[in-house]
C-alpha cells in the first residue's frame, strides 16, 4: 500500500548516487526486500516503471529479490528462518515469534528490511 | 591516500560499473523514530500509539482512556487522518488538548510528522501523548513513530480472522485490544479464537477485552500500558 512512497524514495537514492558518481546513465537498480514487511514486488516495480517514465532513469530495470525472515532467540540462542504456521482449512500460511526450537519469543532479526543493494551506472 | 586513490581503476565513458550500497529504504523512519523516541524519554513523555483498521474503534478507546486518565496526567491526543478533524474533536470533548495531523492522501503517520508536534507537546505541557494512527491495520505497523507502547485496536465487528490475516502487524504490538465485546453475544465470532490467534502469532503480545461502550476491560488495559496508579 505504501510502495510509492518507497518507491519514491528509492528513486531519490538512484539520482543521488547518479550525481555523486557522475553517471550518464544507470542499467540496473537491485533491490533486496524482506518477505516480513508489507511491500509487494510487483507493486514497487510498476509505480518504477510509472515514476521514471521520461526520466534518465526510463530505461533502467529493477531487479527486486525478496529475502528470508530470521529470528533469534534469547532464550535458546536459536538462530534461522522464521517459524511458519499453516492452516489449510483456510489456505493460511503466516508467520509467528514462537522460537521454532524452544518455543518460547523470538525476535527478527532480518526481513524487514528494503535494501538498496547496488546500482549499475554507466559512465 | 593519494596512494590509495590513484590505484583506483575506473570506469571509461559509456562503460558501466557497480556502486554497492546498503541503504535500507525503511531506515530513514525508524531512525527519525529513535530521535523521537529519546525526545520524549528525555521529556520525560509517555506516548501509547494506536493503530487499527476503520471503525475498530481508536478514537473511542482514547476517549475510555482520557476520560480515566486526564486527573493524573497532562494529556495531549494527537489524531492521524487523511484530511478532518472528527477524532480529534471527538477527544476534545473529554476536556483534554488534541491536535490533528493531516496526511493528505498517505496512508499511514511517519515518525518526521509525529517529530512535528513538538512544539505543541511543550506548549501544554503534556505528559502523556496518545498518537491514534491513520484508520489501517496494514501500512502503519511498518513505519514506528518512537512511541513507547504500541496498541493494536482488532473489533468483533471484523471478524475472528483478523489477527492470522495481519499477522505482521501483530507482530509490531505490545498490546491488542479487542474491542467490541458488548457484542459478543448478538455476533456468531469466538473471541477466545481471536486472542489466541494473537498470542499464537505473538507470544510476547499483552491483550485485553475490551468494550469502549460498557468500559470493561480499559482498567485492565490501563496496567497493561503501565497507566496505573
Amino acid at each position: 500500500m505504501h510502495e510509492f512512497a518507497i518507491t519514491s524514495q528509492l528513486l531519490e537514492t538512484v539520482l543521488r548516487e547518479m550525481e555523486k558518481h557522475n553517471a550518464s546513465s544507470v542499467a540496473e537498480v537491485h533491490l533486496l526486500v524482506g518477505e516480513l514487511t508489507y511491500l509487494e514486488p510487483r507493486q514497487i516495480r510498476e509505480n518504477y516503471r510509472l515514476l521514471t517514465r521520461d526520466t534518465k532513469l526510463a530505461n533502467s530495470r529493477l531487479k527486486i529479490v525478496k529475502s528470508k525472515g530470521i529470528v533469534e532467540c534469547s532464550t535458546c540462542g536459536y538462530k534461522g528462518p522464521i517459524k511458519v504456521l499453516t492452516d489449510p482449512e483456510y489456505h493460511l500460511v503466516y508467520p509467528t515469534l514462537t522460537c521454532p526450537k524452544c518455543g518460547f519469543f523470538a525476535k527478527i532479526v532480518r526481513g524487514r528490511e528494503c535494501l538498496v543493494k547496488r546500482i549499475r551506472m554507466v559512465v | 591516500m593519494t596512494q590509495y586513490l590513484s590505484s583506483v581503476i575506473k570506469a571509461g565513458k559509456n562503460e558501466s560499473y557497480d556502486v554497492e550500497l546498503a541503504e535500507d529504504l525503511l531506515k530513514a523512519n525508524e531512525e527519525r523514530a529513535a530521535a523521537n523516541r529519546n525526545w520524549f524519554k528525555a521529556h520525560g513523555i509517555r506516548v501509547i500509539e494506536v493503530i487499527g483498521s476503520v471503525g475498530t474503534g481508536k478514537t473511542s478507546l482514547i476517549e475510555n482512556l482520557v476520560k480515566r486518565l486526564r486527573n493524573r496526567f497532562k494529556i495531549l491526543a494527537i489524531a492521524g487522518d487523511l484530511g478532518t478533524t472528527i477524532d480529534s474533536s471527538l477527544i476534545a470533548r473529554q476536556g483534554v488538548e488534541v491536535m490533528q495531523i493531516n496526511t493528505g492522501r498517505e496512508c499511514h503517520l511517519d515518525a518526521n510528522l509525529v517529530s512535528k508536534a513538538y512544539a505543541k507537546i511543550e506548549q501544554v505541557k503534556a505528559d502523556l501523548v496518545f498518537i491514534e494512527n491513520v484508520g489501517n491495520l496494514i501500512c502503519p505497523s511498518e513505519f514506528p513513530l518512537g512511541a513507547g507502547k504500541r496498541v493494536v485496536v482488532l473489533s468483533l465487528t471484523e471478524g475472528q480472522y483478523m489477527a492470522l490475516k495481519h499477522p505482521l502487524t501483530i507482530m509490531a504490538a505490545d498490546v491488542v485490544a479487542v474491542n467490541k465485546m458488548d457484542l459478543a453475544g448478538v455476533l456468531d465470532v469466538n473471541p477466545e479464537a481471536l486472542v489466541r490467534d494473537i498470542v499464537r502469532v505473538n507470544p510476547k503480545a499483552n491483550t485485553a477485552m475490551i468494550s469502549c461502550k460498557t468500559g470493561e476491560g480499559i482498567s485492565k488495559l490501563i496496567k497493561l500500558l503501565e497507566l496505573q496508579e
